[in-house]
């Protein structure tokens, strides 16, 4: 299966959406389109990931590398996650605390941007640093 | 008791075929629709591991993933040829989440066993 990775401006900010399973074999497919992104010198990104329906840890570590191109930028990541599965994935790595989650795209284009981090750290395993 | 053998080439490409085949035994057997998430988490980074430990270690062999059903108890056992002592290439972040995911593993060298019980 491949995933469909497309970017557009919205609302002053780079929208990347996500459409299928983000593993292993698909991450770079993510990646590339991230880094081209941030190539362009956009610094307000939000990876839509509402299309997802499943994210590993390879997919996981696509998004800390931007995050930390971003951050270098003083820019934002913002994240949007719908599927439970998904999300889960981000609380048991303590991700969610590092990268701001959002349900839906307007919260993440409307909202504070990046300024704070999303809820659920119960089931954190890496102790929130990233 | 009853199950499957699964050997794929340690390509990226074929570790969705692993969790597919893990998560249809999963549910032939009854795990809760929450523990077919895990299963399907935790065998995708398994086996992602035993793929990218193939790829560090120049490996060409294929991968093996057994499928074993016994009783109430839904096993998982992953087994790659790159032995002991090879650094994980994750910071340890797949091993992490294979351990929240699955209630019992075992790491012995090339081979990871996660096991799930049935709730009944």
């Amino acid at each position: 299966m491949e995933i469909d990775v497309t970017t557009r401006q919205e609302s002053g900010c780079t929208v990347v959406t996500v459409v299928g399973e983000v593993d292993v074999y698909t991450a770079p497919t993510l990646d590339e389109a991230l880094s081209a992104t941030l190539a362009e010198g956009n610094t307000c990104v939000v990876v839509d990931m509402t299309g997802v329906d499943f994210l590993d840890s390879t997919g996981l570590s696509v998004l800390v590398k931007a995050l930390k191109r971003i951050r270098e930028a003083d820019g934002s990541l913002d994240v949007v996650v719908s599927v439970d599965r998904v999300a889960k994935v981000f609380r048991l790595t303590g991700l969610d605390k590092v990268i701001p989650l959002h349900a839906a795209l307007a919260d993440a284009l409307d909202g504070d941007r990046a300024d704070a981090p999303a809820a659920n750290y119960d089931e954190s395993i890496t102790g929130g640093e990233a | 008791m009853s199950g499957a053998t699964l050997t794929i080439p340690p390509l990226a490409e074929h570790v969705r075929v692993a969790r597919v085949v893990a998560v249809a035994a999963a549910r032939r057997i009854g795990l809760s629709s929450e523990q077919l998430d895990d299963v399907r988490l935790a065998v995708g980074e398994a086996v992602s591991r035993a793929v990218s430990r193939h790829i560090a270690g120049n490996l060409v062999q294929d991968i093996s993933i057994d499928i074993i059903e016994v009783g109430s108890e839904f096993t998982v056992v992953v087994t790659d040829h790159a032995g002991v002592g090879l650094p994980e290439t994750d910071d340890g972040v797949a091993l992490a989440l294979i351990r929240a995911l699955a209630p019992r593993l075992q790491l012995d060298g090339s081979v990871l066993t996660l096991s799930w019980a049935t709730a009944a």
